[in-house]
Order: C-alpha cells, then sequence, then structure tokens
C-alpha cells in the first residue's frame, strides 16, 4: 500500500477486524512514516477517550422509575361512561332552552294591551264629530263627556 | 460484550415470563440493561437530564413492543436497536434548532482543541479532553455519531451493528470507515504539535 492509501486507513489500525495482513503492513509503514504515527497518536488519544467513556453507576431510582411508569400504563382504565350520558351533555340543556323560547310565545300570543287606546279615543266618538288639533293634553273628564254624549 | 446466544437466551426467559403476566420482571431487564442504554444516550446526546428521560422512554418502548421481539438476535442488540433510533430521532430534532458547524468550534476554540488532541493528557486536562470529544462528535453526522459509539464505546460488532443498524455488513464498513475518516479530518484540522517539524523532514526526503 502506499502512504496516502496508509494514511486512510490509521483509524482501523487497532480494529479487529482489519485484516491480519493489513495491519502488518501499516505497522511497517509506520517504522519509518512520522506522518502517519503522528495520525495514529491523534487517532489513539480520541480512542482513549471514547474508551473512558463513563458508564453511569446503577441507579436503583432509575429502575423505579421505569417500572412505576410501566405500573401506570398497565392501570385498569376506568369504565366507560354510559351510552346515554353524552346525550345527556346537550339533551337537557337544548331543552331548557327550548322550554324558555316555548315560554315566550306563549306570552306573546296572549299579550293584552293595559289600555285599549283605539277603542277609547275612536269607537265611541260620533261619525259627525270633528276632529280638532291642539298642543294642550286633553283632560281626561273631557273625553269622558264625548263618551255620554254619543 | 457478553456470550451472544447465552445473553439471549437468559434474557428471552425473563421476558417469556413477563410477557406471561408477571410485569415486575421487566425490572431484571431494566437493572441489566440501564447502564450500557444510559451511557449511549450521555455520550450521543451530552446531556444528562435529556439523556435520563430518552433511556427511561426507550426502556418503555422496548416494554411496549416485548411482544416483537423474537430471539432472533441477542436481546441487548434489539434493545440497541430501539436506543439507536430514539436517540437519531432525537439528534434530528436538535440538529433542526441547533447546529454548531465544525469551523464555528474551531475558530472558537481552535487552540485549546490543539493542546488537547496534539498529545496524551494529563490528568488536568482529562476533563477538558472529554468535554472536547465530545464536542467532536457532536459536529458529525447524526448517523456517524451512532455508529462510531456503537462500536468505538460500546464495542459492537460489525454483525451486530449490522442488525443493530438494520442493514448489511458492507454497509456497516463503509458507514464506519466515512465516520472515522470525519471525526480523523477534524482531529486533524489542527497542527501537530511536536513531530510537525519531523513530519515535514520526512516528506522533503
Amino acid at each position: 500500500m502506499k502512504h496516502e492509501e496508509i494514511r486512510e486507513k490509521i483509524s482501523e489500525f487497532h480494529d479487529p477486524e482489519l485484516p491480519e495482513r493489513e495491519r502488518l503492513e501499516i505497522a511497517d509503514h509506520l517504522k519509518s512514516c512520522p506522518d502517519c504515527r503522528k495520525r495514529l497518536e491523534r487517532w489513539e488519544n480520541v480512542r482513549a477517550e471514547f474508551a473512558k467513556a463513563p458508564a453511569p453507576e446503577p441507579s436503583e431510582f432509575f429502575v423505579r422509575g421505569v417500572m412505576n411508569r410501566i405500573a401506570r400504563l398497565e392501570e385498569v382504565p376506568p369504565e366507560p361512561e354510559p351510552w346515554f350520558l353524552p346525550f345527556l351533555r346537550w339533551l337537557v340543556p337544548a331543552t331548557g332552552y327550548a322550554f324558555a323560547v316555548f315560554l315566550i310565545f306563549i306570552a306573546i300570543l296572549h299579550q293584552e294591551p293595559v289600555v285599549d287606546t283605539e277603542t277609547l279615543l275612536l269607537a265611541h266618538v260620533p261619525e259627525n264629530a270633528q276632529w280638532s288639533f291642539s298642543r294642550e293634553t286633553p283632560k281626561i273628564s273631557n273625553l269622558f263627556v264625548i263618551k255620554e254624549q254619543s | 460484550m457478553e456470550n451472544y446466544k447465552a445473553v439471549s437466551n437468559e434474557d428471552y426467559g425473563i421476558i417469556l415470563e413477563v410477557l406471561g403476566g408477571r410485569q415486575n420482571e421487566y425490572a431484571e431487564i431494566v437493572r441489566k440493561y440501564e447502564g450500557r442504554v444510559r451511557g449511549y444516550c450521555l455520550t450521543l446526546l451530552s446531556d444528562p437530564a435529556q439523556a435520563e428521560d430518552a433511556a427511561q422512554e426507550i426502556f418503555i418502548k422496548a416494554y411496549q413492543r416485548l411482544d416483537q421481539y423474537r430471539a432472533e438476535s441477542a436481546f441487548s442488540t434489539w434493545l440497541y436497536r430501539i436506543t439507536a433510533n430514539h436517540c437519531l430521532d432525537l439528534l434530528r430534532k436538535r440538529s433542526r434548532h441547533k447546529t454548531e458547524s465544525w469551523d464555528a468550534l474551531l475558530e472558537k476554540e481552535g487552540e485549546k482543541a490543539e493542546t488537547l488532541l496534539g498529545a496524551a493528557p494529563d490528568d488536568e486536562d482529562k476533563l477538558e479532553q472529554k468535554d472536547m470529544i465530545q464536542k467532536l462528535l457532536a459536529c458529525l453526522p447524526e448517523k456517524s455519531r451512532t455508529i462510531l459509539v456503537l462500536r468505538e464505546i460500546h464495542g459492537l460488532s460489525y454483525q451486530e451493528l449490522a442488525e443493530t443498524l438494520e442493514c448489511s455488513l458492507d454497509a456497516v464498513k463503509a458507514r464506519l470507515k466515512r465516520a472515522r475518516h470525519e471525526l480523523q479530518k477534524n482531529a486533524d484540522t489542527f497542527p501537530a504539535r511536536e513531530s510537525s517539524k519531523e513530519s515535514e523532514a520526512h516528506h522533503e526526503a
């Protein structure tokens, strides 16, 4: 292998999967190539740090956390609500509104005015009566007089 | 790595018990693998709180899919597959929000990195070097990071890597080679401290 090829394979030097023949060839090249030695040294530093990657301490707290979550997953789900419950949720207020509308309708239908103005002012006026308009408010007693005359 | 088949058989017995209704037996599985899963998440995510949450999620996912495990490969390989996929998802989500390019890191911490990677670390440098290694890893694409951590830290064989990452042996070799090359290229960005002159002299010769 040439220098460039070996340089590219430096990171595989410690990999047990590298064929032994290639490892020997690289090792032989390293004896006479400071550049590749330096590259290997850098790679070994990186690799050494990988090897020192801290394995977290065993944690019973973690195990309990996982098992508690699983226990919650396994809990029996609440019983499904009766089939009519969703209907009741809208049926009750809808019935209330309908009853209110019904009451309003009845009230309008049976509405009676407190004073029947038409009857009071027109029905008892003689047909030949002359209309006169005044800015003054008529007295109630005069109106009764007109009624008696008719 | 532990004996492949022995681990598989032993775990499978526990899994059958769990599937048979003895959920509490799953604690044995969690106890056995929590160190590796939490360690993997921590190295890959570089955030202790997020790593703990991710590890919990992974064990919950594994529990929910336990009936899909078919003892064709070791349980650890199956669990690593869930772990790798979960962490990959988190890294992708994270990379949508924040990415620090290698060039940016080089500009910001070039001198420190040169010192740390140039020669064997002494005790004082260890903490900083650990941090720098995580940053070196963080600059790699998610898939490269995944395969490097599985191979270099967790020591998975090429066969286990192929099963974990659900790809062929050739693909594993190619991906590993590319990942190492990327990492080495980043590490080589810094000039060598002692032997640069020596190297130049060699090439001139």
